[in-house]
């Protein structure tokens, strides 16, 4: 057993790790909310869009994460206009604007001569993680971590029960933009460790785990973090043992947390359900 | 001047880039045909899904040296089937559902890649290869079109009604399974074609934009089919031919093409676009509504 631990012993590892678990938990959190309001995909969206947003800003030399997160703004914006000024379902409109994002981020990439890696964006690097990039993810995770925290009933109810929000007078379009915004950040902020096409997974499959052990939000977040943590702690080791992929390690960890919960989860369980039949 | 236009000539003289152009053309028509059919039905992230879902199938077929379009189909159904099933068992909404199958099938796929390194190159799965595609290749996308238009032209009216009115496609004595099931399997085939001419992050838009846009300019379902599948053709084409000058990138090219030609149609279309309905708010008259296609 304690070769399996033995990982932990190198610095590198324990960068991973800690990253790793900051970005589970993180994203963990903000899946709760995403499950509820039906944005699951709104994720998926923004993780692609960025890559034009990440181009762009090498070539004019501002930070990478704010070129990133301002694409994905720019991605979720332009995808509510387009569903408002035409008659294009939203699903559709989100699918066109951000395989137009990548598209153009692609070609912009294959023009622009760099250093960046197209394989470390899309599939993360967080082996290879710089010591900037450790303290802008504790800084930038530690920060959608609280403010997700303090704002929980809010957003919760903005996600639960629009109608109720208005009525009770809260800000629901600053709440709404503000959600998206963490969303957004929280992407730029996963996309070191497990790159793209799978921070999808992060921001969707946690929150599910939880909404099949439990009807109580607070419980729902406290179970998804705590799930996605440890998958992301699993995930690097058997990667690390296994020589595989990690951020893919990582995400079949926590599909199979869901289909474990899926089948025995006390009340929504299949099993469950079967027995009360 | 005449130089200029040599140059344009120029990627007609390379063979692979003939190939590449016709190939994408044939591609992107039978994707543009069946997006009106995906954008009706409201099934843009059931393309994106089976997209990314066919990567563990690929993967196992180089593995076991299958026909890669052979494994890339049974994974893509496989996924569906697990969609269909998650939710008929529990309360996660479809949206949700969707994102945990395909996130779970492309991880399986990475996962897979990274132990067997040697068969498969992730970069052609995820970007296509159409620039180096080869005679058995090519046989496969020809393969899968043909018999996707012959489906298709067979029987794209029941196909229509069954996406615009289940219940009205039912009584009327129609098979709707049946139908449900020829459309995924019709979608999961382009979409395996298709991971060939754009790769499988693209592949979305190809099922997606071409039908988008013609849903703006037209309100006649017949009329929507053929504007598609044109737009289809012709962005392909020109995104393909594009990319020799632009330096690879031939996905990247056709979908910011595609794109491009949405947006004008966002803007200029003569019934549907912004500036057409800011006309008629302006003229006192209401904005035509949404109405649905016919």
């Amino acid at each position: 057993m304690s070769q399996f631990f033995e990982p932990f012993g190198f610095s590198f590892m324990q960068d991973a790790l800690l990253v790793g678990g900051l970005v589970g938990g993180m994203c963990a959190l903000l899946s709760c909310f995403l499950i509820l309001k039906g944005w699951s995909l709104m994720g998926d969206a923004i993780s692609h869009a960025v890559l034009p947003g990440i181009v762009l800003a090498y070539i004019t030399g501002i930070p990478l994460a704010i070129g990133a997160f301002l694409a994905g703004l720019f991605c979720a914006t332009s995808t509510g206009f387009v569903k408002r000024n035409s008659r294009i379902k939203e699903d559709t409109a989100m699918g066109v604007v951000f395989t137009g994002m990548f598209a153009f981020g692609l070609v912009l990439f294959s023009k622009t001569p760099s250093d960046l890696h197209l394989d470390h964006i899309l599939f993360g690097n967080i082996l290879g993680i710089t010591r900037f990039q450790f303290w802008q993810t504790i800084g930038m995770g530690g920060a959608v971590v609280l403010v997700t925290l303090l704002l929980r009933k809010d957003l919760l109810l903005i996600c639960f029960d629009p109608g109720q929000a208005r009525v009770m007078a809260l800000p629901d379009r600053f709440l709404n933009y503000l959600l998206l915004g963490l969303l957004a950040l929280a992407i730029v902020v996963a996309l070191q460790a497990v790159g793209i096409i799978l921070v999808v997974a992060m921001l969707v499959t946690p929150g599910c785990v939880a909404h099949l052990w439990t009807d109580r939000f607070d419980r729902m977040l406290a179970i998804s973090c705590g799930s996605a943590v440890i998958a992301t702690v699993t995930g690097i080791l058997i990667s690390y043992h296994a020589d595989a992929s990690t951020g893919g390690c990582i995400v079949l960890v926590q599909a199979a947390f869901f289909f474990v919960s899926l089948l025995v989860a006390p009340k929504y369980g299949i099993i469950a359900r079967k027995l009360k039949r | 001047m005449t130089e200029f236009f040599q140059e344009l000539l120029v990627p007609f003289q390379y063979d692979y880039m003939l190939r590449a152009i016709w190939v994408s053309a044939l591609v992107g028509g039978v994707c543009g045909f069946l997006s009106s059919f995906v954008t009706l039905k409201g099934w843009s992230l059931m393309g994106d899904a089976l997209s990314h879902a066919v990567v563990p199938g690929v993967a196992i077929a180089y593995i076991i040296g299958v026909p890669f379009a052979l494994g890339a189909f049974v994974a893509g159904i496989l996924a569906a089937g697990a969609m269909a099933f998650i939710r008929a068992q529990s309360r996660i909404r479809e949206d949700a559902t969707i994102g945990i199958v395909f996130t779970a099938f492309f991880a399986l796929g990475l996962v897979l890649i990274s132990l067997f390194p040697s068969g498969v190159d992730l970069k052609v799965i995820l970007y296509g290869n159409i620039l180096g595609i080869a005679g058995e290749d090519i046989a496969q996308v020809v393969g899968i079109s043909v018999v996707t238009l012959i489906v298709l032209g067979l029987k794209w009216r029941d196909l229509m009604l069954y996406c615009f009115d289940p219940n009205q496609a039912r009584s009327l004595g129609l098979r709707a399974g049946a139908l449900h099931i020829t459309l995924l399997a019709l979608l999961a085939a382009t979409t395996v074609a298709a991971l060939q001419a754009v790769g499988a992050i693209l592949v979305l838009a190809m099922l997606v934009t071409p039908g988008a846009t013609a849903y703006l300019l037209t309100d006649r379902f017949g009329k929507m089919l053929w504007i598609s599948a044109g737009l289809g053709v012709v962005t392909s084409l020109g995104g393909a031919y594009a990319s020799y000058f632009l330096n690879g990138a031939t996905g990247g090219c056709i979908v910011t093409l595609q794109t491009l030609v949405f947006l004008v149609a966002f803007v200029f279309a003569p019934k549907q676009g912004i500036l057409a309905s800011r006309r008629a708010v302006r003229k006192g008259a209401a904005a035509p509504a949404s109405r649905p296609v016919t």
